[in-house]
């Protein structure tokens, strides 16, 4: 069943599954699990950017965390530039986690508010024994890459602002050179005016390291500008996968109808859009056959009973009993 | 009939903390027509949120205090009213919706409890009438086994729920003004259309609406004018299609470019540069200056005061009139 992995992909992710147990009782008996992800496949080259869309709960930042190695899987597989993560000895994945880092979404609570600029942004480069000269010649170094000055590097995470802080963030993650960054929502946390520099700046990035980022968001007008490839998750599942281009000018699945609908657009018609129905199930008691058919506007019968299979049409893919292959 | 429910004149609202006393809002001036949906669009820290607060007196003081101005509410100046009049005010002339719904109603009552509290605050009604009104209006916000949900704790709800909850409270006394801080930022995309289509549908066509966010697209989407705050004031005024097709304050033009678009020509961002200044640390004459490309000598020296450019369209800047002139149209070309 497996297909020959890309020489060119940074990472796969094969049929991944990471679920929480729910815990009842004296005796903390597992009495079920919450299927934050629940079989996901999914595949970034290098040099470039995934979209991870999906709302609040739909498993996104857990799969994220998967990858890292910072929550545990329970089946499936995740092959970074053709090894196999969960196979690898300790030492190994150490050596990994170079090449492997993470922004995460709120950039205050991501710096230790007793370290100075300077020491945040070479704790890895520390940690890893890479600095054989001055430190602060290297971190220098970073605080230009990512369009800081040099005289903050002896202040503190509290003195900046959350773009400034972001910035910080980005330069501690780039710091070891890695060739795979995940953006946990880098932008939700910032202001609107301050979003767009902090866009620019990882595009910038990503050209000059050919670095390979997931980008998880909500958002999906951030996702556009950013990824070349989007998959929009819901309740652990991938629903759709595409080129961003095809997935915004005509998405196949209804719920990515709905998500795109559901921004509202400057400068586009008002007041004339379709309202999905309902919230999001809970996770440990997913509806039967296809999740989405809660809140599926296009509902027919099969969709309560089965689950839907893969339909591939050239680079795209959908869940969606909608669609014949 | 006064056409203006609402007025507010050089109002200014100082805060005092262990760094020293800084203006949250400064001199800030508008009015809401009975009916109207007005915007306050700014970013955090702008002042928006405690300008809708002085409007119901909210302000927690200490340490903030309103320093001057005045909000005339139906003739009635509510900055010199006594608390016991405010109270009055409060939730049935002027409601509010807020940001956060579970940190709005209380955890230890439930639904129905809370919701027949503001009626009988608010009227003589006996307790099995509210009860009755109550229900009937968690149907009219479409949440089902509304019968059932009257006995049900807030935390039980979903988010999209708790603030349906918030705005039939907010709706029921069948307010004037309703203010709406950010209503839908806690919530996903897709409950936050819902919210807005039930706000549109369910208030009366005389009540009017001021909501404060920082989402352009939700100011497009809901609003009849629009207040753009930038640093503690007011820079621009105008009418929706004023405002998107030709906003005539550097601060608005960057704006609109900066915020990301549902598009496929993906690629770089025009941003503002700089950040968003401390309160502490304003830069004199204009706050925006040292952010915009086009400040020059004068931006550093004075506030610049309002340009009137067409009816009810207004900006804080001594170049508005060149900016608005080489606005390309940006609503039509997304």
């Amino acid at each position: 069943m497996n297909k020959p992995v890309g020489k060119n992909r940074i990472l796969e992710i094969k049929n991944l599954k990471t679920w929480f147990p729910i815990k009842r009782g004296i005796l903390a008996r597992t009495v079920g699990f919450v299927r934050a992800v629940d079989g996901v496949s999914l595949y970034i080259k290098k040099g470039e950017t995934l979209g991870l869309v999906g709302e609040s709960g739909c498993g996104k930042t857990t799969l994220g965390r998967t990858i890292l190695g910072l929550e545990k899987a329970r089946e499936g597989g995740i092959l970074y530039d053709g090894k196999e993560l969960f196979a690898l000895k300790s030492y190994e994945v150490r050596e990994l986690r170079k090449r492997m880092q993470i922004i995460f979404q709120d950039p205050l609570s991501s710096l230790n508010p007793r370290m100075n600029i300077m020491d945040i942004v070479i704790e890895g480069l520390v940690e890893f024994n890479m600095i054989k000269d001055s430190r602060k010649d290297h971190a220098r170094k970073l605080m230009n890459e990512v369009g800081l000055d040099e005289d903050a590097l002896y202040r503190y995470p509290h003195e900046f602002s959350g773009g400034q802080r972001q910035r910080i963030n980005i330069a501690r993650a780039i710091s070891l050179r890695p060739d795979f960054i995940l953006c946990d929502e880098p932008v939700s946390a910032l202001d609107v005016s301050v979003q767009a520099q902090v866009i620019n700046l990882l595009m910038d990035l990503r050209e000059k390291n050919n670095l390979s980022y997931l980008f998880i968001s909500h958002d999906l007008s951030v996702v556009s500008h950013i990824a070349n490839r989007v998959a929009v998750m819901y309740m652990g599942k991938i629903v759709e996968h595409g080129p961003t281009g095809d997935i915004i000018n005509a998405p196949m699945h209804p719920y990515t109808k709905a998500l795109i609908a559901a921004v509202p657009v400057v400068g586009v018609d008002k007041r004339e859009r379709v309202v999905l129905k309902g919230s999001t199930p809970s996770l440990s008691l997913p509806p039967q056959g296809c999740r989405f058919n809660t809140r599926c506007s296009e509902v027919m019968e099969v969709c309560k009973k089965k689950e839907p299979c893969e339909i591939k049409t050239g680079s795209r893919q959908v869940w969606c009993h909608l669609y014949r292959s | 009939m006064n056409k203006k429910l609402l007025e507010i004149k050089n109002l200014t609202v100082t805060f005092k903390t262990d760094e020293g006393l800084f203006n949250a809002v400064e001199d800030v001036s508008f009015h809401i027509e009975r009916g109207e949906i007005v915007g306050l669009v700014g970013e955090s820290g702008c002042g928006k949120s405690v300008t809708a607060l002085s409007i119901l007196r909210l302000i927690p003081s200490p340490p903030g205090s309103i320093k001057s101005g005045s909000i005339i509410f139906r003739d009635k100046d509510l900055l010199k009213l006594d608390p016991k009049e405010v109270r009055k005010i409060r939730g049935r002339a002027v409601s509010m919706i807020f940001q956060e719904p579970l940190a709005a109603l209380s955890p230890l009552q439930r639904i129905g409890q809370q919701m027949v509290e503001v009626l009988q605050l608010h009227g003589s009604i006996k307790k099995k009438d509210a009860w009755r009104i109550s229900e009937s209006w968690l149907e009219k916000v479409k949440i089902s086994d509304a019968g059932e949900r009257m006995y049900a704790y807030p935390f039980q709800l979903s988010g999209g729920m708790q603030q349906r909850i918030m705005i039939a409270m907010a709706l029921m006394l069948e307010p004037d003004l309703i203010i709406a801080d950010e209503p839908t930022t806690a919530l996903d995309v897709t409950i936050q259309a819902q919210v807005f289509k039930l706000i549109r549908e369910m208030r009366q066509e005389e009540s009017s609406i001021l909501l404060i966010t920082h989402d352009m697209g939700v100011i497009w989407e809901m609003c009849d004018r629009v207040i753009v705050m930038y640093a503690s004031r007011v820079v621009e005024e105008g009418s929706v299609s004023d405002i998107f097709s030709r906003p005539a304050h550097p601060y608005t033009k960057g704006l609109l470019k900066s915020i990301p678009k549902l598009s496929v020509e993906a690629g770089r961002l025009e941003a503002i540069s700089g950040y968003v200044p401390s309160p502490f640390h304003y830069p004199s004459g204009c706050h925006f200056r040292d952010r915009c490309p086009h400040a020059f000598k004068r931006c550093s020296e004075e506030t610049p005061p309002f340009v009137d450019l067409t009816h009810n369209h207004k900006a804080a800047c001594y170049i508005a009139d060149k900016i608005i002139s080489n606005t390309q149209i940006i609503a039509n070309n997304t």
